[in-house]
């Protein structure tokens, strides 16, 4: 690094009377001014404003400065404000440093002038002294392949494909089964509107089909991923039909004479199909399949009826499955969700008792398109029934064998399943069971209120137990009337089990290809739940529809859009910068111990193990963590823009005067440090002992920081970031906490009270939580005594001395590998 | 030691959805329409100076078949003997049954200076290690036999089947001389001042001999001693076991082998061992074992099992009854000759509904199951039945 020479400007902000009320920001300026390597120090009133903003970039030009240090707000409100700044007049836009005087000192020390003035002077050099250090960066520019993968072609992954492809981008259209449609092709209408299901989506179905720029891999499963945002490299297995999908006419020829008679699945099994079959009639791709697991095989041969049959001659018994191989931008989940099989709950009989059913089943019975065309029959005797019961919240709301939540269109469902039924039979006695009716959308309340104009009973109470009639078949239903507060009986002639949503069974081997995180529901992780609902964390990778929570046929639509907007956004250009925040490997140093790539939670590391050729952090994977550098025992791993050399300036700053009065935290960027600033905008007072050092994740706080800062003598720190399962970066908090606990026993070892070293997490929304925690701090820290600070500094001083010297003798040695 | 707003929380009452499952399942809401579990829980919930006494939180029989039924697995009884607690302490009266004699003995047997008699039945034959840190927990079974003589509950056959049975399994134990009792019935009427005095009386006891481990023929006895005692005393450090679960693997494996008895039995699985403890296959081995034994279910077992109609001594009526009407019409309704029991509850309240209403109600014969696999091996004793 060539060394010119330093000129820093430091530019503190009165920020009105919001910082200068409490802050005597000329005297922090005055301060600042006789710091090594400042040229100028400059007071603003409001720097974020236009005035402001001039005035720096007058004073990098006129004083040629090479790093700037704004000691205003926090960081996470203006620095990119600043950074533009900056590099609007010609200065990379790295070497810009902040020093949060406001969030976390002017408006936490509101009634102590001093000291605040202490502190805010405080946090300037310690932003001088990382500036010192800081190094200009090239934001990495990765090209992009615009072309979208969608995996799944359900409701939402069909408006998906068709909006990217409208928008102008290839897409790969993905689905495992031999047709396109999902779950909304099985029912029969939609709520509210009362649209024929089919009648709808089959439209979209074709046009998908027909698309110039959607290539429909139906029947196909994706079997690895790799890659990163704007390159992903997909391997998807394209099972064989036995059909030529692009010849079959769907005469129906070859399933007239097929012997095979199975139960038909999408007919839920009430009807049969053939082993040489097509889902639905509206197929798309409209194409014939053969069911191969249960086919009479033609080798040897025992069956050729459909070979035969078939006059255009495109069934290929030989047929293999294909590899296909795919380079995309994106990655679209649409994988939807399954429904949930109530036998276990074997007080409503389903599966022992005929007469009771599931929701979905029911849309079957009563489609037009169904086994009964559309004739609602009972199925024990097909009669048609003429009292029937819904139960609602099988599966769902409860810990007694099904799921915790509530699967949020059951409600609707049965309230759009009742007024079917009363359309087909205006007699019919319906009663509804339920705990709450959840009609919370657009014209939801509507169609429930028409539901019960129309006579639809509505009790309040979930049936404790049905018994069937032996003879009749009929279902006996006792329930609790919780509004009449009695218990009552039904006799019904059938039943139907408003029945939850489930994430599908290869969620988990999926989500795992993918590198992205289940919920502890089990659906799929979003990047922030109201801020960025169809992202992924991983970048590169959306969400939409039931992938990520059971819903309904608009908000799938909906969120395929805005999963589409997202996806655009990076598909539209033909490069994307990422933030200069990633990982360095020293070659010379990496012993290809393997331990960087474990830790990664992006699985942005690969290391050959064996063959020793270093471990290669793929940039754009990186998102910028420090577990890898933290976690590296050979020092080999540089983060860019938060280098040991930096953050270990930044405590000798802190602890440069009067360290036993300062507690050093370690904040992370989007938890604790965000929840310190929601202290300050709170206005929260606590004790000004504290100096912040911020990291993007706690799991960047390497042990030789902590271990430096008791050495030069902080009597207590603080390492802070997300809760647990709530890390910015997936799990790298796991790290930091693994960390701490080897610390604590090291540090018993070395005669320092393992109390010294506190870990905390605290997320962005829990201000008081960190208020209190700094006060917490301050008493512990007045129980430390002189003595221990000084035997600390000793012993920690002997420690290092001691390693060094074995470090040199060791360097000779084999390094130990560890294993995965 | 006892909170009753903790343990409101800890009975996770306020997660109830109101969806009435448990109002529909419970055997005594089934035969008594203003016994009401879930409007129970409302009524406390929302109770303010105005509410008056909730009448029915004495009718619960703890059968647990609500925690069964419950999204949430709420755990109600618990909830019920915190408010028999609040009740007592806002100077309740008990409605005791018996005349109040098994309480009276109860809170007699809480006194530290106790000196019982309580061994002379204990056969000549029966092989104790004195020095042996495990104990058989022989409970108020001696109680019961004379409280309940007209009855005929034998419940110390029962006993003395479990002896035999380990010792002829060459399980070495203990019994100590002045045990009180575990103290379950009063903590379920919400006298807990009465429990915790018999609890220190028996830790005072345990830790005198060392105990280590304790066997029992009673699932009260090993739910108390096992739950109730730590919750509230802290970890004992001892094992609880029930006879059952220490007989049923050594059967399993061929260690241990029974004799013969060519009849049909039926099992009744008390609550406290079936519901409560999940023990449900280990007596079912047991009886398995005994050769030419024909084992049939009835219509409600295991987690589904219909309680005996069981109260802890305390507003015993009608509704109880019905209850074990319809139980010993199920028994009944298998063709078994026999209804096998491993609880002394059990017995001696389906019996009391045996001798009540002229005999009306089925008179199928009732047997505990350590007597019944004992007197398979021909050393029961004196054979009954």
């Amino acid at each position: 690094m060539a060394e010119e020479e330093l000129r820093i400007g430091v530019f503190v902000c009165d920020c009105g009377l919001n910082i200068a009320g409490s802050v005597d920001t000329e005297e922090v300026r005055l301060t600042a001014e006789k710091l090594p390597d400042v040229v100028v120090s400059v007071r603003n009133k409001y720097t974020c404003a236009d005035p402001g903003q001039e005035e720096i970039k007058k004073h990098i030009r006129e004083y040629n400065l090479n790093r700037v240090v704004v000691a205003s707000c926090t960081p996470l409100l203006h620095e990119s404000t600043f950074r533009n700044c900056a590099a609007e007049a010609g200065l990379n836009p790295y070497l810009l440093e902040m020093a949060s005087i406001r969030e976390h000192c002017s408006w936490v020390h509101l009634h102590d002038r001093e000291a605040a003035t202490e502190k805010a002077k405080d946090i300037v050099k310690i932003a001088v002294a990382r500036a010192r250090l800081l190094e200009a960066q090239k934001e990495m520019e990765i090209p992009v392949t615009d072309a979208a993968l969608v995996i799944g072609g359900g409701v939402a992954g069909i408006q998906a494909a068709l909006d990217l492809a409208d928008a102008g981008h290839q897409v790969y259209l993905v689905e495992k089964e031999p047709s396109i449609g999902g779950i909304m092709a099985q029912l029969d209408k939609t709520f509210p509107t009362m649209d024929c299901s089919i009648c709808v989506l089959g439209p979209k179905m074709m046009d998908v089909g027909r698309h110039p720029r959607i290539e429909l891999l139906a029947y196909s499963e994706v079997e690895a991923v790799s890659g990163y945002v704007g390159n992903f490299k997909v391997r998807v297995r394209r099972k064989a039909r036995y059909v030529n999908e692009d010849e079959c006419t769907v005469c129906g020829d070859c399933a007239e004479v097929c012997p095979v008679v199975l139960p038909d699945e999408f007919q839920q099994g009430f009807s049969s199909r053939k082993g040489a079959y097509i889902p639905l009639p509206q197929a798309v791709p409209p194409a014939y399949l053969i069911d191969m697991e249960h086919c009479l095989g033609n080798n040897p041969i025992a069956c050729d009826k459909c070979l035969k049959a078939c006059e255009k001659q495109c069934i290929d018994l030989n047929m293999q499955d294909q590899i296909v191989k795919l380079d995309v931008g994106t990655i679209i989940m649409a994988t939807g969700m399954k429904i949930y099989d109530p036998t276990p709950l074997d007080e409503y009989g389903y599966t022992r008792f005929e007469n009771v059913i599931t929701s979905i089943e029911f849309e079957r019975l009563i489609c037009g398109g169904g086994p009964t065309d559309g004739h609602l029959e009972r199925p024990s005797d097909h009669q048609t029934p003429k009292r029937i019961g819904f139960i609602q919240c099988v599966g769902s709301r409860t810990e007694n064998r099904g799921n915790p939540y509530c699967s949020n269109v059951c409600c609707m469902n049965t309230v759009k399943d009742s007024l079917l039924i009363k359309e087909h039979h205006p007699d019919a006695e319906i009663y509804v069971f339920y705990i709450d009716i959840r009609a919370f959308g657009k014209g939801f309340e509507d169609l429930f209120r028409r539901s019960k104009e129309e006579g639809v009973n509505y009790i309040r109470g979930l049936p404790g137990e049905i018994t069937e009639d032996p003879t009749t078949k009929n279902l006996r239903i006792r329930v609790e009337n919780t509004t009449a507060a009695r218990v009552e009986e039904y006799e019904l002639d059938m039943v139907i089990l408003a029945v939850g949503l489930e994430p599908t069974d290869d969620l988990k081997q999926l989500a795992n290809m993918l590198n992205i995180s289940q919920t502890s529901d089990g659906f799929a992780m979003e990047a922030h739940p109201k801020l960025r609902p169809v992202d992924a964390p991983t970048p590169g990778i959306f969400f939409a529809g039931s992938v990520e929570a059971p819903k309904d046929v608009k908000d799938s639509v909906t969120q395929a859009g805005a999963a589409v907007a997202r996806s655009s956004i990076i598909l539209n250009s033909p490069t994307l910068k990422m933030e200069a925040l990633k990982a360095v490997v020293d070659f010379d140093k990496c012993t290809s111990c393997g331990v960087c790539a474990k830790v990664c939670p992006y699985g942005a590391i690969k290391v050959d193990i064996k063959a020793k050729t270093g471990a290669h952090v793929v940039a754009a994977a990186c998102a910028g963590c420090g577990t890898c550098a933290a976690e590296c025992r050979f020092d080999a791993i540089t983060m860019q823009h938060f280098s040991d050399a930096q953050i270990l300036a930044q405590i000798d700053a802190a602890l440069e005067e009067e360290p036993e009065k300062k507690i050093i935290s370690f904040l992370c960027n989007w938890c604790s440090y965000a929840g310190g600033d929601l202290a300050g905008v709170s206005r929260l007072q606590y004790p000004p002992n504290n100096r912040f050092i911020r990291t993007m994740c706690s799991g960047r706080v390497d042990e030789k920081f902590i271990l430096h800062a008791f050495e030069k003598g902080a009597p207590l720190i603080l390492l802070s970031g997300c809760h647990i399962n709530d890390c910015h970066y997936i799990s790298a908090n796991h790290w930091t906490k693994r960390r701490a606990e080897k610390l604590w026993k090291r540090m018993e070892k070395l005669g320092i009270r393992p109390e010294r070293l506190q870990l905390q997490w605290v997320s962005a929304a829990e201000g008081p939580r960190f208020a209190q925690l700094m006060r917490d701090l301050e008493d512990m820290r007045l129980k430390v005594t002189p003595e221990e600070i000084e035997h600390t500094k000793t012993v920690l001083a002997e420690h290092r001395l001691s390693k060094e010297s074995a470090e040199e003798e060791e360097e000779t040695l084999e390094p130990q590998v560890e294993t995965a | 030691m006892f909170d009753t707003e903790r343990e409101i929380i800890e009975s996770k009452i306020r997660l109830c959805l109101d969806c009435g499952k448990c109002t529909v399942v419970c055997p005594v809401a089934q035969y008594d329409p203003e016994f009401n579990p879930r409007l129970i829980a409302q009524r406390r919930l929302s109770q303010n100076s105005h509410s008056p006494q909730d009448e029915t939180i004495w009718q619960c029989i703890s059968c647990y078949m609500c925690v069964e039924r419950c999204n949430y697995y709420v755990k109600f009884p618990e909830f019920i003997h915190g408010l028999r607690a609040e009740a007592l302490a806002e100077g309740a009266q008990l409605q005791c049954t018996h005349g109040g004699a098994l309480q009276a003995l109860q809170h007699m047997m809480a006194r530290e200076d106790l000196l019982q008699d309580r061994l002379s039945w204990l056969p000549q034959d029966i092989e104790l290690s004195e020095q042996s840190d495990t104990i058989f927990f022989v409970g108020c079974a001696p109680y019961f036999d004379i409280v309940f003589s007209d009855l005929e509950v034998n419940t110390l056959k029962g006993v003395e089947g479990a002896l035999r049975l380990l010792n002829r399994a060459q399980i070495p134990f203990n019994i100590l001389a002045n045990e009180r009792c575990c103290g379950r019935d009063l903590l379920l009427q919400g006298d807990r001042e009465g429990f915790l005095a018999l609890a220190k009386a028996n830790m005072q006891e345990f830790a005198r001999y060392g105990v280590k481990k304790i066997i029992t023929n009673c699932p009260e006895c090993r739910y108390t001693l096992k739950v109730d005692y730590p919750n509230v005393l802290g970890d004992t450090g001892i094992q609880v076991m029930h006879l059952t679960e220490v007989i049923a693997p050594l059967v399993q494996s061929g260690e241990l082998s029974l004799g013969e008895l060519e009849k049909r039995a039926t099992y009744h699985d008390p609550c406290t061992l079936g519901r409560c403890s999940r023990i449900f296959d280990e007596p079912r081995q047991i009886l398995r074992a005994v050769t030419g034994l024909d084992v049939v279910e009835m219509e409600q077992s295991r987690e589904k099992a219909l309680c005996c109609g069981a109260s802890p001594w305390v507003y015993c009526g009608a509704v109880n009854r019905q209850i074990q009407d319809q139980r010993l019409t199920q028994a009944t309704a298998t063709g078994a000759d026999i209804l096998v029991t491993t609880c002394p509850k059990c017995q001696i309240h389906l019996r009391c509904a045996q001798k009540s209403r002229d005999g009306k109600i089925p008179q199928i014969e009732i047997q505990d199951l350590a007597f019944l696999a004992a007197r398979s091996l021909d050393i029961g004793g004196e054979s009954v039945g």
